[in-house]
């Protein structure tokens, strides 16, 4: 009876699959053997079709009865049975892949990819976890008030790559520029000095093209986190396959187009500005007086995105790191500072320059 | 026997006159030729000035003239020089002293107070000269003449038994502090505890790593702007004068005195 998960297992020898980054294949971790991602997508395609036929509200009620949930709780959970042990998986009603934590299998969600669902493209994943946890551990360097209780308790290797809905979007935004700008020169008499300003009224129009703006679809993922570890390199950007996910964790959106349109707007309608700005050189001031911008939107794409996620706890509070899975970028929240070894370091470098500073002025240039 | 007699004394005389200190006119430390000052202020005055000049080995001088040429009114510095050499002032064979000359001519008074370059000119600084310019200027205004030398002389009497007490002149030239102690431990106690705050608010500010994106300049294709217009008009020019505030060549000091190109030091001087 085909199930909706889908486990994404060796065909050699069934041990789990998970894509390998260096490689940019699929990799088993039970006898080594390797796969092309368009090769593992045909063995699994069946499969995949199977469980996307799978009557899901009938079985998610069925679920909700035997684990008695209320309705809420049935609106936003989800419980499957892993293919591979039988064992009873519960996850969020955005889960597109996750890994069975009985048996290990990476499990995948066929029905989070269907129709308007399916993600256009994805991006790889190109650095390895190992990559990740070398970057935290850099990442904790020169930050010299970090209290070492923190990086002690952070359990690094609980790291985990995510595969994070976002969405594209291309647009042009037409703009009218309209300010004042000043050039001045001056020379001296033996009397006084005469400046003369020549004002001048500027004028910019033009139009500026977008192209894949990212702007994340999940809820789940903090905007200035999303934000902060751009940009992504779209020359890795290729067509979704469901193979790329074993080995990682996926949420399908729900954060939908409309909502993140307005964050988006604002970004563009700022840069085409600062665009014509940059046009008006030769001054010594300008004053912008008047700006419109109109926005044509585009096409948007849906994609998933690779990050490296962390979440830890350090005194009762939540603390979160994310790595560009591409790039490398990491951010984190803002870290906590140790106020004694802040203290610390202000009086040592007080005390040093002090005696410092007596020798030299008082010793050497008062004698 | 009486013409042999008076031959002797004088070829002893004759014979005595090296040893004969040679003042000449220096030993008149203050004169008024204007008559501006009756005789026994002259005196009076004169005999103060003579009992320091001895006291410090450096002649105190103050002289009260006439000016005809008029020069002293527009030149003060170049008249003073001159008059210092010419009428061959100094204490003793040298050229040690310090003279207040106040002239007067059809255009008005001027005064200065003036020590050449010389061995002793060390006792005093420019802080000293505008004090004892000052000193005279009070009594000047005043028309005062005789205040104007009395005061004169104390404070050049004051400035030189400072020297003489401390080993070094009264105030200070230019400007340079006449201590730079406080100064020096205003930086050293106030300037590394700014230095740790900015360096501590550096290293803070790492801990800081996220933001929200406010523009999207990475995600502009190469040939993904077009100007449509642009457009610079000129509208108009505007002109604006500042006038250069005027200095006064003797301003060298917050008082007024300076050194000369000869090495004098002058203080400010004025008219009255």
């Amino acid at each position: 009876m085909p199930e909706q998960l889908t486990n994404y297992q060796c065909p050699n020898c069934n041990g789990p699959l998970r894509f390998d980054p260096v490689s940019s294949k699929l990799k088993c971790d039970s006898c080594g053997s390797t796969f092309t991602v368009d090769e593992i997508d045909k063995v699994f395609f069946e499969k995949n079709q199977e469980a996307i036929s799978v009557d899901a509200e009938k079985k998610q009620q069925e679920n909700a009865e035997l684990l008695q949930w209320n309705e809420e709780e049935a609106k936003n959970m989800r419980a499957y049975n892993c293919p591979s042990c039988g064992a009873q998986l519960i996850s969020d009603a955005n889960t597109a892949a996750t890994r069975c934590p009985y048996c290990g299998n990476p499990t995948v969600v066929p029905a989070q990819f269907e129709g308007s669902l399916k993600p256009d493209y994805v991006i790889p994943f190109k650095l390895i976890k190992e990559d990740a946890v070398k970057e935290l551990k850099n990442f904790y360097k020169g930050k010299p008030f970090l209290p070492k209780a923190f990086t002690e308790s952070n359990h690094i290797e609980e790291i985990k790559g995510v595969y994070v809905p976002f969405w594209l979007y291309d647009g042009t935004v037409d703009a009218h520029l309209r300010g004042s700008a000043t050039t001045s020169s001056s020379y001296e008499t033996d009397d006084e000095i005469v400046t003369t300003t020549r004002h001048f009224r500027i004028e910019r129009d033009g139009t500026v093209e977008f192209q894949k703006v990212p702007a994340d679809g999940s809820s789940k993922m903090p905007d200035d986190f999303m934000d902060s570890i751009e940009p992504f390199d779209y020359k890795d950007l290729v067509p979704f396959q469901m193979s790329y996910l074993p080995g990682y964790l996926a949420d399908k959106y729900d954060v939908s187009i409309e909502e993140d349109a307005e964050r988006v707007n604002q970004r563009i309608k700022n840069t085409t500005i600062s665009l014509l700005e940059e046009t008006v050189t030769g001054y010594q001031t300008y004053v912008s007086d008047k700006t419109n911008t109109t926005i044509t939107p585009g096409t948007v794409h849906y994609a998933f995105l690779p990050v490296w996620l962390l979440s830890t706890q350090y005194q009762g509070k939540n603390y979160l790191f994310a790595m560009n899975g591409q790039t490398g970028k990491m951010i984190g929240d803002d870290l906590p500072i140790d106020k004694t070894k802040m203290i610390l370091r202000f009086l040592l470098i007080t005390v040093i320059g002090i005696a410092l500073l007596y020798v030299i002025l008082f010793q050497v240039m008062g004698a | 026997m009486k013409t042999i007699r008076n031959m002797i004394l004088l070829i002893a005389l004759f014979l005595l006159i090296p040893f004969t200190p040679i003042h000449a006119s220096s030993d008149v430390y203050v004169e008024d030729t204007y008559g501006a000052l009756s005789q026994e202020e002259v005196d009076e005055l004169n005999a103060y000035a003579a009992q320091i000049a001895d006291q410090y080995e450096f002649g105190v001088y103050a002289r009260i003239i006439e000016d005809s040429t008029e020069q002293s009114y527009d030149d003060m510095t170049n008249f003073i020089e001159k008059y210092y050499t010419d009428e061959s002032l100094g204490y003793g064979n040298t050229d040690n002293g310090v003279l207040l000359l106040i002239t007067q001519c059809s255009k008005g008074g001027s005064y200065q107070v003036y020590i050449p370059y010389c061995d002793k000119q060390s006792m005093f600084s420019l802080d000293g000269m505008d004090i004892m310019d000052s000193a005279a200027r009070s009594g000047l205004y005043e028309h005062d003449y005789y205040s104007a030398i009395r005061d004169y002389i104390k404070e050049a009497d004051g400035l030189m038994a400072y020297y003489s007490e401390n080993g070094e002149h009264y105030g200070s030239n230019y400007d340079e502090p006449a201590d730079s102690t406080p100064i020096k431990k205003g930086i050293t106690f106030g300037l590394p505890p700014i230095i740790a705050l900015i360096t501590v608010l550096a290293q803070k500010s790492k801990h800081k790593t996220k933001d929200i994106a406010t523009t999207a300049h990475s995600y502009v294709p190469g040939n993904g702007v077009h100007l449509t217009n642009s457009r610079d008009m000129f509208l108009y020019e505007s002109v604006t004068r500042a006038p250069i505030p005027k200095h006064d060549d003797n301003d060298s000091s917050p008082g007024g005195s300076s050194f000369s190109s000869s090495g004098g030091m002058h203080s400010g001087g004025g008219h009255f």
